[in-house]
């Protein structure tokens, strides 16, 4: 799960081109939209979709869907174990 | 001083003229129908004019040249509003376009033969940018002096006509020829998809089960003339162009506000120019896309101008699909149809309103004095145009 | 009597943030003089740009402060050819990504009106937001809208520009021998309003665009004739065309003739640039440039024929004329 975490953190900061943050920035609970998180917005949450499906083949249809998924790197971490093919 | 609308022409997924456009939405005859663009594309539903280029070319006894089909389509269009009338020394004739694509119909093939090592056509690109698009339209309606495109996404045609409303009225032009077009791409359909607003089935505006837009292309045109151009002409005007604002949103990147607040101020500034109450407008020709964010911002927006008087409106985009650039311009011709003929249009695939705003669209094309006629377009990165069209 | 109030650019030259550029011009055109973007544009919205969102973010930013400006009362901007990085990646994307999602931000970013759409993103501006893409004369026709809104309604308003090159155009300037100078991006932004004061730096006198002309000696016959055939003192010109350069000298002779594209590279919407060259060589009396000595600075025409048969006429004057 550790491994995980950490590959997705690496994902999002190319992903998202989060050019100023490394790995280590991205706290495990930390929520990862809205001002007090990383500030990712509507089109991260896209962007987070297309790498769902780009890196473990998971499509999420419903974008509303996403709120809940993406709330941090462990929400996504444990939705990916439960998803992934 | 009046800005007079003289001359319109259109060519959508409805028709081809004007009239065919007409009879389509009279009869409720929708021209979205399922597409299969490319190899890679799953089938979508789009508003496609059923003509290859090859076709449009021979409608224009165009026998050589590279053209986009986004000029294709203006030609034709344009060369229905200019109608009769031809190029005066006495009169400063400008021209205005817009597209949001531009020529990418074509450079989406030369780039497919870049990425796949095949041989290149070079020319292919020739045709690329906005400003050449219009100005293949321009020539060939030989134009010369201003010519001018704009591109704000889906508000642009709306902004090219404001734009040569305010030359008119500035003085600067005698009249304009001015529009938009946009073609069906790939890139477009692909660029909706990516978006998740892209609806698989047939798009709902203004319903609660709304899921997404359909895409279309098309091409509208007006002719617009000051009083003392139609002196000259000899133009019989069909109606006038009385209001017109534009606004940003300022919001996000592509959604629009969930309080409408760009729309809104793009509505009432639109009517103290035409100098309108709220209630003297009879019909609204809504953007109407059918994505959730527009219909609910835009519901919102037409709440907060309009208040308890909320003029009958609909969307006409499930009939034509989303046409983009075009869309401001094409819906100007209905919106100018509308107050020609007395009649409010409706829309389609309407079964319940929005919970949130419990607003009812048009839903039967219903014969009514119609004298002041508002049309929307909101575009990406929040840029909201209004129209307002009065009858003589 | 439109003034330019402020001007912005970020080019190849030593242009941003430094008022008498003219006379510390470079000959060689290397990199793009880029300032610490951080400055100018917030952290948070760098990310997703592309640079030539980040020009223009920047330059606008900057020609507000330097004009004292919170809110502009219009946002306007001219670019021929767009967003083209964020275009061509996404068109890649949609060729090359078979069956799966695509990435939507270079789709979001590749329309032509993001640019006027982050400034005023950036503002939280909810004024008059505007994209002109006639290609060469963009910058033009984004300036005559300026010049029809102040009078509609005086104000302050963001004009402005700008073009990016991205490796993919080289094969198809060379193929349409069009690459004479460097294919590069600049982007330009200005404040101008009718408020005419001891900060004005110029003021823009005529602006006039037209296509499709027989004759390009009579289109600037006309031009001089319609706005009063004035005195010009030194013209600036995009140099892509012998003929034009020797048709310019004949018109006027015995002035300094400035050769914009060899100063700031080849883009589409260069001309913006031009305007800015002039408004410094005027408002700081710049003798020298280009090799080429300037003895009078009340009045300049930047005339654009980068395109042929397509010209873009802009006269300033000095703000002490």
């Amino acid at each position: 799960m550790d491994n995980l975490k950490e590959e997705l953190k690496k994902h999002l900061i190319t992903q998202l081109n989060l050019e100023n943050n490394t790995p280590a920035d991205i706290k495990d609970e930390a929520p990862l939209f809205g001002d007090s998180g990383l500030g990712l917005d509507s089109i991260d949450a896209l962007e987070l979709i297309v790498l769902l499906d780009k890196h473990y083949h998971i499509k999420l249809t419903n974008p509303e869907e996403g709120k809940s998924v993406f709330y941090s790197i462990n929400t996504m971490a444990e939705y990916i174990e439960k998803n992934k093919k | 001083m009046k800005v007079f609308v003289t001359g319109i022409g259109v060519v959508s997924a409805i028709g081809l003229t004007v009239d065919e456009n007409y009879r389509s939405l009279l009869n409720k005859k929708s021209g979205i129908t399922t597409l299969q663009l490319s190899v890679e594309q799953k089938s979508i539903k789009a508003g496609s004019i059923a003509k290859s280029n090859a076709e449009l070319k021979q409608m224009l006894s165009i026998s050589n040249g590279y053209f986009s089909r986004t000029s294709l389509l203006g030609i034709i269009a344009a060369e229905q509003a200019m109608g009769k009338n031809f190029h005066d020394k006495k009169l400063r004739t400008g021209f205005i376009s817009s597209t949001s694509v531009g020529g990418m119909d074509e450079t989406e093939k030369y780039y497919r033969q870049v990425l796949k090592n095949l041989p290149v056509d070079y020319n292919l690109t020739r045709t690329h940018d906005s400003g050449n698009t219009s100005e293949n339209i321009a020539a060939y309606l030989k134009f010369s002096g201003y010519i001018n495109t704009l591109s704000t996404a889906c508000s642009s045609a709306a902004n090219a006509i404001m734009l040569a409303a305010r030359m008119i009225e500035q003085g600067k032009l005698d009249r304009v020829l001015v529009g938009g077009t946009d073609p069906i791409t790939d890139f477009t359909i692909k660029g909706f998809q990516s978006l998740m607003i892209y609806d698989d089935e047939w798009c709902k505006p203004f319903d609660h089960n709304r899921n997404g837009l359909n895409l279309g292309e098309g091409a509208g045109f007006l002719l617009l003339e000051s009083e003392q151009s139609i002196n000259i002409s000899d133009n019989a005007p069909i109606c006038i162009l009385t209001g017109w604002h534009n606004a940003a949103d300022a919001y996000h990147q592509t959604a629009s506000s969930p309080d409408g607040k760009g729309a809104t101020i793009a509505m009432k500034n639109a009517l103290n120019k035409a100098n309108l109450e709220p209630d003297e407008i009879s019909y609204i020709n809504a953007h109407g896309t059918g994505t959730k964010n527009n219909d609910l911002s835009e519901s919102i927006a037409i709440k907060n101008v309009f208040g308890k008087s909320i003029p009958p409106f609909s969307s006409t985009k499930a009939f034509t699909g989303h046409t983009l650039a075009a869309a401001g311009a094409i819906e100007a011709v209905y919106s100018v149809l509308a107050i020609k003929n007395s009649m409010h249009f409706s829309g389609l695939n309407y079964n319940e309103p929005l919970a949130e705003t419990l607003m009812h669209p048009v839903t039967e094309p219903t014969p009514a004095l119609t004298k002041h006629v508002m049309s929307n377009s909101f575009g990406f990165g929040g840029n909201n145009s209004s129209l307002i069209f009065s009858g003589i | 009597m439109y003034c330019i109030q402020s001007a912005a650019t970020i080019s190849h030259q030593p242009s941003f943030a430094n008022l008498g550029f003219s006379s510390r011009l470079t000959k060689e055109i290397e990199s793009l003089i880029k300032p610490d973007y951080k400055e100018f544009v917030p952290p948070a919205l760098i990310r997703r740009m592309s640079e030539i969102l980040r020009m223009a973010v920047a330059s606008s930013n900057l020609a507000l402060k330097d004009a004292g400006i919170e809110q502009p009362d219009a946002i306007i901007t001219g670019t021929g050819l767009g967003c083209l990085y964020d275009t061509e990646k996404f068109l890649n994307n949609a060729i090359t990504i078979e069956g799966g999602l695509l990435p939507p931000t270079s789709f979001i970013q590749s329309t032509h009106n993001t640019i006027a759409g982050q400034i005023s993103l950036v503002l939280g501006n909810h004024q008059y937001n505007m994209t002109h893409t006639q290609n060469s004369l963009s910058f033009e026709h984004a300036l005559l809208d300026t010049i029809l809104m102040l009078d509609e309604k005086d104000g302050n308003i963001l004009v402005g520009s700008a073009d990016e090159a991205i490796a993919a155009l080289q094969p198809i300037a060379a193929h349409f021998k069009l690459n004479t100078f460097p294919l590069t991006s600049g982007a330009s932004f200005y404040v101008i309003s009718k408020n005419r004061n001891e900060k004005t730096l110029a003021v823009v006198e005529a602006c006039h665009t037209s296509a499709f002309y027989s004759s390009l000696e009579n289109e600037i016959k006309e031009f001089m004739s319609t706005t009063g055939n004035k005195q010009i003192d030194f013209i600036l010109n995009d140099g892509r065309n012998k003929d034009v350069m020797r048709l310019i000298e004949a018109l006027f002779p015995n002035k300094c003739i400035i050769n914009y594209s060899e100063i700031c590279g080849l883009y589409t919407t260069n001309s913006a640039f031009a305007m800015h060259l002039a408004t410094d060589i005027i408002s700081n009396k710049t003798k020298q440039v280009q090799g080429k000595t300037i003895n009078c600075h009340n009045r300049a025409l930047i005339l654009n024929t980068l395109l042929p048969e397509r010209a873009g006429f802009i006269m300033i004057k000095s703000n002490e004329a």
